[in-house]
């Protein structure tokens, strides 16, 4: 009898402590972020050649994901992804230049996906214009003919106060960008389509203009180094040219 | 998460029966038997008895799996026969998993025509079932102000006709134009993208018809009048004799 209520109180014991871990590692609501000097600490330390010095700000996509734009000793403006993961901030990735992306925060579901950017203040933008694209397309399977109409959505910001910043994937883009997967998932089995698949047909674009409304190459914020160190999905945004795009006729 | 899925009702209906019928053929075999089996050792060798090498034959829109080699009966021949009488009491049970298989190619058969009856692929109202919440969404620049006209939409729907979809006519309209376009106007306009989409709009916030398991993904045409319409196994082209979109006053 005594050695049964023993056993009952080891798996109660058990369970309670299984309870309390996966509550501490997975659901425990976030601690305030880490200082700025903790930041800059934990930037180098990840990554040594990013040489973070001064942190500009502190950007929340969600409770748990952050993005911090940082200036580096040498004067370059990049980008650090942080999630609460395990119970701990962790730094995701590391982009020593703060050239626009997608973050894909929650897999494949465009309702979490946000632009994030950190440009070059000498490259003396005044505007950035992001786009959403699917070229269009026409085919024929299986006998079946097919029209993909062209998708071009725009969506401006301005950088006139900021450098940097966050734009989460506007509604109607994640609305359009939802029917994009759905539509590119036709023909394929399930276990082809991953949850992390980067976009087959639908991409990102931006265009940056400068003091005087002209369209710029913004060469101090491009070509940086990236240094990823945990589970990160993003797209790339493509820098382009308004000859790309098309206009009302 | 991007959540599209969709209740099928025929389908699931049509399971429902196939697995009650086998339970029943299955029960009538055990009462038959002298040796009363235990009921979850008999659903396992049901559920291996299933396995079965099979060829996939493409007919009318779907796969029909023909069953041939009954591996699952193998392996539970190969099992079961180690003890002296054990094959014989399972073999009808085994057998009948394989049959099982002939049964779910008789539902997949009749699905075809219920799906045709109850939900008709040539009907507009199958994939616009209820638009209460539809909503235009601009895709592409040469969209102009337009919102959808509900009542319109509501009373065109049951009289729209199915047209051919001339994908590669419809490409190249639109990037034929601009050439003619280009010859004869001033070279400023050479170096804008002028084309028109010809279905610059998406809508949303319609569901499909309940229990069609379809979650069709729905462009409009730039005269108002046309319904592209995508799904997971076709694609389908609408025409209405009036618009249903209507000025933004």
């Amino acid at each position: 009898m005594k050695k049964k209520n023993m056993w009952l109180l080891v798996a109660f014991g058990a369970v309670s402590l299984t309870t309390f871990l996966v509550y501490w590692f997975l659901y425990w609501p976030p601690k305030p972020f880490p200082s700025n000097e903790q930041i800059v600490q934990e930037i180098n330390r990840t990554y040594e050649e990013a040489e973070a010095k001064v942190i500009q700000d502190i950007l929340f996509v969600d409770t748990q994901h952050v993005v911090v734009p940082y200036i580096s000793a040498n004067e370059d403006y990049g980008l650090c992804y942080w999630s609460w993961r395990n119970h701990k901030w962790q730094v995701l990735m590391i982009d020593t230049k703060g050239e626009p992306k997608v973050w894909k925060v929650n897999g494949n579901d465009p309702t979490s996906f946000a632009i994030v950017w950190n440009v070059h203040p000498d490259d003396q933008l005044q505007a950035i214009q992001f786009y959403l694209l699917r070229n269009r397309n026409y085919g024929m399977t299986d006998g079946v003919e097919h029209y993909s109409p062209r998708i071009q959505m725009e969506k401006e910001i301005s950088l006139r106060e900021k450098s940097y910043g966050i734009l989460q994937l506007p509604k109607d883009w994640a609305l359009v960008l939802n029917s994009v997967l759905m539509e590119d998932r036709v023909g394929q089995s399930s276990l082809f389509f991953n949850e992390f698949f980067p976009l087959q047909n639908a991409y990102f674009g931006w265009i940056p203009y400068d003091q005087s409304g002209k369209e710029a190459f913004p060469e101090q914020s491009v070509n940086g180094n990236t240094y990823a160190v945990g589970d990160i999905y993003q797209e790339h945004v493509m820098i382009m040219n308004k000859i790309e795009l098309e206009i009302q006729k | 998460m991007t959540v599209d899925f969709t209740f099928n009702l025929i389908t699931f209906i049509l399971n429902l029966i196939a697995w009650v019928s086998i339970g029943l053929i299955s029960f009538r075999i055990y009462q038959k038997k002298k040796i009363k089996l235990k009921a979850w050792k008999v659903i396992v060798v049901l559920y291996i008895g299933l396995f079965s090498f099979n060829i996939n034959w493409p007919m009318f829109d779907m796969v029909v799996k023909i069953p041939l080699l009954p591996l699952g009966v193998w392996i539970l021949y190969f099992f079961l026969k180690r003890k002296e009488g054990r094959w014989e009491t399972y073999r009808s049970h085994a057998w009948l998993g394989f049959g099982a298989n002939v049964i779910f190619i008789a539902t997949t058969l009749l699905a075809v025509p219920l799906q045709h009856a109850f939900y008709p692929e040539k009907e507009a109202t199958t994939y616009l079932s209820s638009i209460e919440n539809a909503s235009l969404l601009p895709i592409h620049p040469s969209a102009t102000e337009q919102k959808i006209n509900k009542v319109a939409l509501e009373k065109q729907l049951p009289n729209m006709t199915v047209e051919m979809v001339y994908s590669q006519d419809w490409y190249e309209e639109t990037y034929m134009e601009m050439e003619s376009n280009e010859r004869n106007e001033r070279n400023e306009r050479n170096e804008r993208n002028e084309r028109n989409e010809r279905f610059p709009y998406q809508l949303t916030g319609v569901t499909a018809k309940w229990g069609s398991g379809k979650s069709p993904v729905i462009y409009i045409e730039s005269d108002g009048k046309g319904l592209l319409i995508k799904t997971k196994e076709k694609e389908i082209y609408f025409r209405s004799a009036d618009s249903f979109l209507e000025e933004v006053n």
